[in-house]
């Protein structure tokens, strides 16, 4: 298994389009990488880079410190799975497997080996004499994993694997990536555009926009501290609520103001906010669904408000999902699933301050949270 | 030419067990095992081994049944009357169905001809120089050989491939579909393939990007705010409130930021007109060129 590094990254075409600008990463062996973005944010092209599928620009790519921009993908030592993989159907499952193999010219015991070992970590043994056509969705895509873990590379490259299977079906893959990642002990680079796949999957995240890191750290520390506006919208479903506010003082208090509300600030955040001049200047608000509560559950001894107009209702079994629109922007609250709030009610919803973001507008950065 | 007289007439002098698939016609015993095989679209000649005798027999019956190689004279040579009334004549030929595919590839053409001939059945497969590689097939396989070319056999390819056909007269129409496709897959594929639509657009597309615009007079004046803004909003179909999900942004802060790029261009992209031209100036911009 193998470190990477990826240094100063560049990857720009001869028209000049900059799909991937300056990307700086370390991976550990073992790690389990995602890169996460929405469609074209670069992900994909700096993974084909590391492949070797496309050129680098300019920067350096190293392979447990070697090297590896001039070498060509066959001798990079990797393995990969595509969204859209392919299993030949007029071969077995075994046949599927092996295949990469007989086309380096091992020989048929090791090939045999190692389709075995393979097969024996996917739970694959008894399916090596079926074709394609007799296997399930999900049994089909451990054989197209089957293909990379034969190869025992020092990497293997994921390119959105799961996105063809339906949402249950993916829902169960994702399990069995992760024990497959336990088992296998392997470094792993993977890329999705879902959020929650990521979050799931990954022992780090590198979130993706416009072909620039937005942000590389632990899921939880991307969902609790997001360095910016993208970061904070991009990661937890539902999306994080954002409302322009006025950031002002009184009586040595600070507080947000934006229509018909003052929601005062914690004091470790208005420390921030004066040190670093934001007073009687205009900062967005962010702030989680589940950190606005419905007064009748709410346990927390919570004394901010804003004032909703529910538009949509929405019982999913453990909780409720409130939509309702201020400032001419749907919002969502996560609440308890007794709530008595229905579409058309005016409500009041207590706000955890205590998780409020805020973001600069112009740079879109944090200022605190 | 009887063809089956002469089949038999072969098998009786040379003694040799071979098997004939050419068009409705079979002739011989099935051979399952141990043979070799000369294939041609959907026919095929099978002898029982590899001895000299055995393969002087096959290239005796290739030579008299495959004596042309059908696709190579109607893509890239003068047909006269005689081959066409051959074309005409022979049913298997009208009606053959197809997607015809051009690979490229960076001087790896055998290599990969070898890995599909390993494992994927493709009708025809033809060598037109080391980049370049034409399939015919039946069904539509794209993504097969794709997932064969770049996880299995690791290398770099480009796929463009033609709309379906059902007759081999088409086939010139066939080829240039599929190097149209070839050069658009930069513009509207990110998984390095592409079919050829029937939509006008890409014949556009190729025209324009074949004509030199310049699109700087109008993309030169945007930033790169400007230009995700711009091409988030299109995506969604000019629906603004879709946009500024996406986009993560307040309504009001779009709208802002749609006037800002009308203010620099002379451009609405609310309005469909603009925003086509824009979006034609984009993909004309954004096509990933590769070296």
């Amino acid at each position: 298994m193998a470190s990477l590094s990826l240094k100063n990254i560049n990857k720009v075409y001869s028209n000049g389009f900059k799909a991937v600008k300056d990307f700086n990463l370390e991976i550990a062996d073992h790690e389990f990488i995602i890169f996460v973005g929405p469609s074209g944010c670069g992900k994909s092209t700096t993974l084909r880079m590391i492949a070797g599928l496309e050129d680098i620009s300019s920067g350096d790519l190293l392979i447990d410190g070697v090297r590896v921009n001039d070498v060509e993908p066959k001798d990079r030592d990797i393995a990969m799975v595509f969204q859209n993989y392919a299993l030949y159907p007029h071969m077995t499952v075994f046949e599927n497997m092996a295949f990469g193999l007989k086309l380096r010219k091992l020989p048929k015991e090791e090939i045999k080996k190692k389709v075995e070992e393979a097969a024996e970590i996917l739970d694959l043994g008894p399916l090596l004499q079926r074709k394609p056509k007799q296997l399930s969705g999900g049994q089909r895509q451990r054989v197209a994993m089957g293909r990379a873990i034969v190869r025992s590379p020092k990497v293997f490259l994921m390119d959105e694997p799961l996105s063809n299977l339906d949402a249950k079906l993916r829902v169960q893959m994702r399990t069995e990536i992760s024990k497959l990642h336990q088992g296998l002990n392997a470094t792993i680079i993977y890329v999705t555009h879902d959020q929650t796949e990521a979050m799931t999957l990954g022992t780090r995240i590198v979130v993706m926009s416009d072909g620039v890191m937005q942000q590389v750290d632990t899921p939880t520390n991307l969902y609790d501290h997001p360095d910016n506006l993208f970061v904070a919208s991009f990661i937890g479903s539902p999306q994080m609520n954002f409302i322009v506010t006025q950031c002002i003082e009184e009586n040595n208090e600070l507080y947000l103001v934006f229509e018909g509300h003052k929601i005062l600030l914690p004091e470790n955040k208005a420390k921030v906010l004066r040190e670093k001049g934001y007073i009687d200047k205009k900062v967005m608000m962010g702030i989680r669904p589940e950190s606005l509560y419905d007064p009748e559950f709410c346990l927390k001894p919570l004394t901010q408000k804003i004032k909703a107009h529910v538009t949509v209702y929405e019982m999913v079994g453990a909780e409720a999902f409130l939509y309702f629109d201020l400032l001419s922007t749907t919002m969502t609250a996560r609440v308890d699933p007794k709530t008595s709030a229905r579409v058309g009610d005016e409500i009041e919803l207590l706000i955890d301050t205590d998780k409020i973001h805020v973001f600069d507008i112009e740079s879109e950065k944090k200022i605190v949270d | 030419m009887d063809i089956k007289e002469f089949l038999q007439n072969i098998s009786f002098i040379s003694n040799v067990n071979f098997f004939v698939k050419y068009s409705d016609i079979k002739y011989g015993e099935m051979i399952e095992n141990n043979y070799i095989e000369y294939s041609y679209l959907d026919d095929y000649i099978r002898v029982e081994d590899n001895s000299e005798k055995s393969k002087y027999v096959l290239n005796l019956i290739k030579s008299k049944l495959f004596d042309v190689d059908v696709i190579k004279t109607v893509i890239f040579e003068e047909i006269d009357e005689e081959f066409a009334e051959y074309l005409l004549n022979n049913p298997k030929y009208l009606n053959y169905e197809y997607y015809l595919y051009i690979l490229e590839s960076n001087n790896k053409s055998d290599e990969i001809i070898k890995g599909i001939n390993s494992v994927l059945y493709v009708s025809y497969i033809l060598k037109l120089d080391e980049n370049r590689i034409l399939i015919l097939n039946k069904y539509d396989i794209g993504m097969d050989i794709l997932d064969l070319i770049t996880t299995q056999l690791m290398i770099l390819i480009k796929i463009g491939y033609s709309q379906f056909h059902k007759n081999l007269y088409n086939l010139k129409l066939a080829y240039n579909e599929a190097k149209i496709a070839l050069e658009l897959v930069n513009v509207f594929s990110k998984d390095n393939i592409y079919k050829f639509n029937n939509s006008k657009l890409d014949l556009i597309i190729k025209g324009l990007i074949n004509a030199n615009i310049n699109v700087e007079k109008i993309i030169g004046l945007l930033d790169e705010e400007d230009i995700t803004t711009i091409q988030t909003f299109l995506d969604v179909n000019l629906n603004l409130s879709e946009a500024s999900r996406k986009l993560y942004l307040h309504r009001n802060t779009l709208l802002y930021r749609l006037d800002k790029i009308n203010k620099k261009t002379g451009l609405d992209i609310r309005n469909f007109d603009d925003a086509l031209v824009v979006r034609i100036y984009l993909l004309l911009k954004y096509t990933k060129i590769k070296k």
